[in-house]
């Protein structure tokens, strides 16, 4: 074979698995070349007669079968071992059986290490090892970047699989995301991150920026902890990190996070990460806080009580803070009942054209001290020929019947968390 | 058994939820195979697994995971929840998981499992994709004939619901009627161009691309337009006198169940419905063979489950 054997030729559209598959092989002896449409890839294979060829399935402008059938009725490139990247390995078993030069499969996802043997057998090396330069990261904090990274981007990653199917792609396997934040993969994404992350706090801060945590850390170094009410089976429930348990372990309610984080030889800002993890997740408590707030209720002004005040109250108390709703007959008391309880949010039935509803909705945004009151106004119809008006008189919404829960609850969202 | 394998960890499960889903499965004709057991068959891979959820769990079970990889590529699944959730069924993972939130009645363990089944369950008016579920109810004779649906690659979809007996036009005029719905024209233009297009013989249903919005042209009082969901107020509504004389347009939600019936039931009747419908359409539909099966008439009708 005149194959120069270091050189490894990627031929695959998709910057992601090119990112990775470069990712990979940074350090080692493979130089990666990159195609991203087969008639690129079969130019460069025939001019470089790469030691190996990377080829995806799926291609812009053909497909691998295509692609490997040229590769094959080509001189030059008939004997260049070909790497099928594929999900589903028995499909293209079957496919791609007929050409010898597809000596293995690389499903997807993969992992570096992974690849790294394949296409060290492929060319007739022993597993080539990376040249490992000093780990920036240990390995907890590997998992750790993992995990936050992927509980921060579930709902994006989540809708990957929709995604691929309209692109006529094929969809993933559930918690694809998650096996591909291999530590392999989070040590070079820290690096990554870690550099502009550098680069972002070296720059002078924006004018007006607030001082706040980037992470939302408000746990503090100096915070006492101690096990939250339901501990032994919230944690049965939880994943930690070996971090995380060692953590957990040393909690008692007396020392501070800093004598803890010391005694097991961890940085103060990993060990307020850690802990405010832990706190989210309901399993420890932060002494010194102070206790939260009761929730702020809703006010509603409905004459629909079967079909719209009890649903709206069991909605309301299925919530995680369990808010209670309070319900006044006439629209002339809302003023009163508002000073009284302080809701987040009141709930008008404005059908009735009332210009009492109009006139208390005044009167509320007249008080600056109930700026913070969410006013809704609902209608029965459809018809929303006074909807300016009541928009005009201060409500925030004019919503129509049959109303979405989800509307109502960005109006209370906000509130809860003042 | 020919019909569909339904794999189940029966040993994770809870033995009530274990007995409604060999009573779900029967009724699909589906073959239910404890999960330990199932082997990987490459000429009837499962439709659907099913597993539990333990409280707290945020995640798929890794053993689940497995299971349904090593079983078949595009298995349904189906996870029985420990504990309340934002909605009695959310889809996630673009539709292939189904997670069933507590408490969730024997009607809502039962339905979940029809419609995940579909026409793979041998329902045969029923269809199931990544977002919507529909179902057809059979006519009787002297009931207007079927509705036709339209649904294109982008999951825009069209339902064309004849309101007077003997209108033979649904099919013919879906196509049609997809186009006028999804064109970006004045809304006064659209309502005289499917009055053109349908008079009073039939209505249409509308959900727009990417499942954001309803659109409905309902040119009758007198059959029911319903549309139902645990997550709105009030749960159930007749859309059939807000949308005369106009085209309808509301915010779609997931979880949203619209119903359309080619004549209105009696007070009792729609009782049982309102009950029924709160545990999702296919729930409903099993209601219905129930008073099929009774004797019982039941009007034409058309169920859109937006998941």
């Amino acid at each position: 074979m005149n194959a120069n054997n270091t050189d490894v030729l990627v031929i695959d559209d998709s910057a992601t698995i090119r990112k990775l598959v470069e990712m990979s092989m940074r350090g080692t002896q493979f130089r990666v070349h990159f195609a991203n449409s087969g008639a690129d890839g079969l130019e460069q294979a025939r001019a470089l007669r790469p030691g190996v060829i990377l080829l995806d399935c799926v291609l812009p402008d053909s497909s691998g079968l295509d692609v490997c059938r040229q590769l094959a009725d080509d001189d030059r490139t008939r004997s260049i071992p070909v790497l099928l990247i594929t999900a589903r390995h028995e499909r293209a078993r079957d496919e791609f059986r007929q050409f010898g030069s597809v000596v293995d499969f690389v499903g997807k996802p993969f992992t570096g290490s992974d690849l790294l043997a394949r296409v060290g057998r492929a060319v007739g090396l022993s597993a080539p090892a990376p040249a490992s330069p000093p780990r920036r990261f240990t390995r907890d904090q590997q998992e750790r970047a993992a995990k936050i990274l992927y509980a921060r981007m579930r709902d994006g990653f989540a809708l990957i699989p929709s995604h691929m199917s309209r692109l006529g792609g094929s969809p993933p396997a559930p918690y694809f995301a998650k096996r591909l934040l291999t530590p392999e993969v989070m040590e070079k994404l820290l690096d990554e991150l870690t550099e502009l992350y550098e680069e972002v706090l070296a720059a002078p801060p924006a004018r007006g920026a607030a001082s706040v945590d980037p992470d939302g850390v408000t746990v503090s170094a100096t915070a006492v902890l101690d096990r939250a009410p339901g501990f032994s089976d919230r944690v049965r429930a939880v994943n930690l990190g070996s971090t995380s348990r060692r953590v957990l372990t040393l909690i008692d309610g007396k020392h501070t996070l800093a004598d803890i984080a010391r005694r097991i030889d961890l940085d103060d800002r990993s060990a307020c990460a850690i802990a405010q993890e832990l706190v989210n997740a309901g399993l420890l408590l932060d002494k010194g806080a102070a206790p939260p707030a009761p929730p702020r209720p809703v006010v509603i002004v409905e004459p629909d009580v079967q079909g719209f005040q009890r649903p709206l109250a069991s909605l309301l108390e299925s919530r995680p803070e369990r808010r209670p709703l309070v319900a006044i007959d006439d629209v002339d008391e809302v003023v009163a009942a508002v000073h009284r309880v302080k809701p987040c949010l009141v709930v008008v039935n404005a059908s009735q054209r009332k210009p009492s509803v109009e006139g208390a909705a005044r009167l509320l945004r007249a008080d600056t001290a109930l700026a913070d009151v969410a006013l809704v106004a609902v209608l029965d119809t459809h018809d929303r020929s006074n909807a300016e008006e009541l928009y005009s008189a201060g409500f925030d919404a004019v919503l129509s019947k049959p109303i979405i829960f989800g509307d109502l609850e960005k109006y209370i969202a906000p509130a809860a968390a003042r | 058994m020919s019909g569909a394998r339904v794999v189940v960890d029966t040993e994770q499960l809870d033995g009530g939820v274990v007995a409604e889903l060999v009573s779900a499965c029967a009724r699909a004709h589906a073959e239910m195979v404890p999960w330990r057991q199932a082997q990987p068959a490459a000429d009837r891979p499962p439709a659907l697994l099913v597993g539990a959820l333990r409280r707290g769990e945020r995640r798929i079970p890794a053993e689940l995971v497995d299971a349904a990889t090593r079983l078949s590529n595009d298995v349904a699944i189906l996870l029985m929840s420990d504990e309340p959730l934002v909605r009695p069924v959310v889809s996630t993972h673009g539709g292939r998981v189904t997670l069933l939130a507590q408490p969730a009645s024997p009607a809502r363990i039962r339905g979940t499992v029809r419609m995940l089944l579909a026409q793979r369950g041998e329902f045969r008016r029923e269809r199931l994709d990544n977002h919507v579920w529909t179902a057809v109810l059979e006519p009787a004779d002297h009931e207007p004939p079927p509705p036709a649906i339209r649904q294109d690659g982008s999951g825009a979809l069209t339902a064309v619901f004849p309101l007077i007996r003997g209108w033979s036009g649904a099919e013919p005029l879906c196509e049609e009627a997809h186009g006028i719905a999804q064109t970006p024209i004045e809304e006064e233009e659209r309502l005289q161009r499917l009055v053109e297009l349908f008079g009073n013989a039939a209505g249409l249903i509308h959900l727009s691309a990417s499942c954001r919005q309803w659109s409905v042209y309902w040119p009758t009082t007198t059959s029911p337009l319903l549309l139902c969901s645990p997550l709105r107020l009030p749960r159930l509504s007749n859309l059939a006198d807000a949308a005369a004389g106009q085209v309808l347009h509301l915010t779609a939600s997931s979880g949203d169940l619209m119903v359309a019936l080619s004549h209105e039931v009696p007070i009792a009747i729609r009782d049982d419905i309102g009950l029924s419908l709160s545990d999702g359409g296919a729930a409903f539909l099993d209601q219905v063979d129930t008073k099929l099966a009774a004797g019982g008439a039941v009007p034409s009708g058309l169920v859109v489950e937006l998941r």
